[in-house]
């Protein structure tokens, strides 16, 4: 069983809570948004509209992702590790307290301070230059951002010297492979982790310090350099959350299944050096329509963007394999009936498959954006939302929204509340995530544009106001409900859930492992191979429609 | 493109081998009406004079966009196989009036 130390736990709750808080908020700012954008509804009120954007996107992007893998990066190293203490608890707080100021510091910036003091900014979670100097709040925005970032880099200084503390002899290799070979596949993956964030906190220091200093006019930024850089940031930052998921989804396995891995730990472990190695030089599609760039550099980031969801590819097979190999093992051989047996009903299980099904569905949209010449077709349109959201957003978020689950009942020692909505909200979730991926992306076709709050110019052109009103005002509001759902049990628990002795007791309703007899092992996985294929499939067929709709351009252009 | 003004105020493109220009500025393109001639092929420089801009041509059922970045300017050639009114916006937010940041092109 794992456990934690009373003080750890304490940190790692600071910032779950902190999380928690983020992802309410943001959801608030989706609700304003969608409700103000969809064509149907009619409201138009545009400065409205792009604040509750920037917080959204500040909220869920940044806070909610950041503070709850800060919960999840401390857990694996403590909780994983039977009780591990974190090298350095007051570096912890310390990190916890810069993400805390940075919190604040940004939602100042957005929102502003009455009787004149300051004005808000709405440019947008991506602030670039120069449009950013135009709103006052901008400045709070980028120290929130640095304030952020130096939290961010402390923590993994901690969560470094915690790995490093686990090695016996430090000069001996042998010791390191000793090492890695025991800690748990998720704590590898917080090591990947460690090795991606570094980097994109530094890049974070080398472009929002001269960005602050900007704004206060004590020194100049060139926006073309800017952007490329803050994409080489952006780029890793939106693919930790794809690897995080997959270490949490390893975690959720054991503990919702008892399953362990079909195939080799160390296959499974090591194919996390996979993110570290794919995921940097692949930054360069984000900018595939920027005109400053050859290409040939573009050629090579278009390329390169193919290796990019191999890792999360491999490990759902590895992930699933142990589904089959455990369910099948239990005597339920049927190639697709063992699939029923599987925890369904255990809200976690559920959040963490639905959160893999919604990063496969983002990714196939998500792939098309990586070919240099479909980029064109559809860069800056709302099917750029409509694959973020179902893939980096959504399939972390659900996942996450799994582990929360647990993280609740065994921090607070209470049952769930209410296990009826807990059980509903990861289908609600996926629904609305499907609805609004396939639906967003048919507006993103017809030339919807994705941050513009009146698309009346568009849509005098083009009849794409149908499956606009659909994703924002159909999937837009089920995903909105599901978060609703999730926070509702979440808090409830937290305060309302009945109280047990223990952490067994505690998970015991809704959350217990599935008691599977053992009958004959199972080894082999050709089930699991099916979600790979259907996921290559898919892209290619779409792929070759997308290329159709290019082919049907009313203008050409070279 | 003043050479090729025409008296509503809107522009004939020159076909290759010439530039076009057009200057992306809150919230306008200039020019704002821009004629071509089917089956002519055009080129285009698209230049931005303050921030980030869009340039997203919307066609019957689908969109060409690319990036504007101050410094950087967008080049892009342009053959209309099909008469008629398309709308050009910006699709990169860049300010309070964004959105209604449009020009035309008249395909005849």
């Amino acid at each position: 069983m794992y456990t934690i130390h009373p003080d750890d736990k304490k940190l790692v709750t600071a910032f779950f809570s902190t999380a928690i808080v983020s992802i309410a908020l943001g959801g608030l700012m989706a609700l304003i948004a969608a409700l103000i954008k969809a064509p149907a509804m009619s409201l138009d009120n545009t400065d409205l509209y792009y604040q509750a954007l920037t917080a959204h996107g500040i909220l869920m992007f940044v806070h909610w992702v950041s503070f709850m893998q800060a919960a999840l990066a401390i857990g694996t190293v403590t909780l994983l590790l039977k009780g591990n203490r974190l090298y350095n608890l007051q570096l912890g707080w310390v990190s916890y307290a810069f993400m805390a100021v940075g919190w604040l510091l940004t939602m100042v910036g957005i929102f502003g301070i009455p009787f004149g003091i300051l004005e808000g900014s709405s440019a947008l979670y991506t602030a670039f230059p120069p449009l950013s100097k135009q709103y006052e709040g901008s400045s709070m925005i980028y120290l929130g951002y640095l304030y952020m970032a130096l939290g961010v880099l402390l923590l993994m200084i901690n969560i470094s010297l915690t790995i490093i503390k686990l090695v016996e002899n430090k000069r001996e290799f042998s010791s390191w492979i000793k090492m890695f070979d025991e800690i748990h596949i998720a704590t590898f993956a917080s090591i990947m982790g460690v090795i991606m964030v570094i980097p994109a906190t530094i890049i974070a220091f080398i472009i929002y310090i001269p960005a602050f200093l900007w704004t206060l006019d004590l020194a100049e930024v060139d926006a073309m350099d800017w952007r490329m850089t803050y994409h080489a940031m952006f780029h890793i930052i939106h693919y930790i959350p794809a690897m995080v998921l997959i270490g949490v989804s390893y975690v959720i396995v054991e503990i919702s299944m008892d399953a362990k891995a079909a195939y080799s730990k160390r296959i499974a472990k090591y194919l996390f050096i996979l993110y570290p190695a794919t995921v940097p030089p692949t930054f360069l599609y984000h900018l595939l329509t920027d005109p400053g760039i050859s290409n040939e550099v573009k050629a090579i980031g278009s390329v390169l963007s193919l290796l990019v969801g191999l890792p999360s590819i491999l490990h759902m097979f590895i992930i699933m394999g142990m589904l089959e190999t455990k369910t099948k093992s239990a005597g339920y051989t049927n190639q697709i009936g063992w699939i029923k047996r599987l925890p369904w009903k255990n809200p976690a299980f559920a959040c963490m498959i639905m959160g893999m099904v919604s990063m496969g569905f983002g990714g196939i949209l998500g792939y098309l954006l990586l070919q240099g010449h479909i980029a064109q077709l559809l860069h800056g349109t709302f099917a750029v939302p409509a694959y973020i959201h179902p893939m980096a957003a959504g399939g972390a978020t659900l996942v996450y929204m799994g582990a929360s689950y647990y993280m609740v009942t065994g921090i607070r020692k209470r049952q769930l509340w209410n296990l009826t909505i807990a059980r509903l909200q990861p289908y609600v979730s996926i629904l609305g995530l499907f609805i609004f991926g396939i639906s967003g992306t048919i507006a993103g076709y017809g030339g919807v544009p994705r941050r513009t709050a009146n698309v009346d110019l568009v849509n005098s052109t083009s009849d794409w106001e149908i499956a606009l009103n659909i994703a924002l005002l159909v999937g837009g509001m089920l995903m909105i409900v599901g978060g609703i759902m999730f926070v509702l049990v979440v808090g409830m628990t937290t305060f309302k859930g009945n109280e047990v002795n223990t952490v067994r007791d505690a998970i015991s309703v809704g959350l217990a492992p599935i008691d599977l007899p053992f009958k004959k092992e199972v080894k082999t996985t050709p089930i699991s191979l099916l979600p790979g294929l259907i996921f290559i499939s898919i892209i290619l067929i779409l792929t070759l429609l997308t290329f159709w709709v290019i082919d049907a351009w009313t203008i050409e252009f070279a | 493109m003043e050479r090729t003004q025409l008296p509503d105020g809107s522009v004939q493109a020159l076909p290759l081998p010439e530039t076009n220009y057009i200057q992306a500025q809150q919230y306008q393109w200039t020019p704002n009406v821009i004629h071509l001639q089917i089956g002519k092929t055009y080129m285009f420089v698209v230049f931005t004079v303050d921030v980030v801009h869009g340039f997203s041509l919307i066609m019957d059922k689908t969109s060409y966009n690319t990036v504007v970045v101050p410094g950087s300017p967008a080049t892009i050639h342009i053959t209309a196989s099909q008469v008629g009114e398309f709308m050009l916006l910006c699709n990169e937010f860049c300010g309070s009036a964004h959105d209604f940041m449009s020009a035309t092109f008249i395909v005849e």
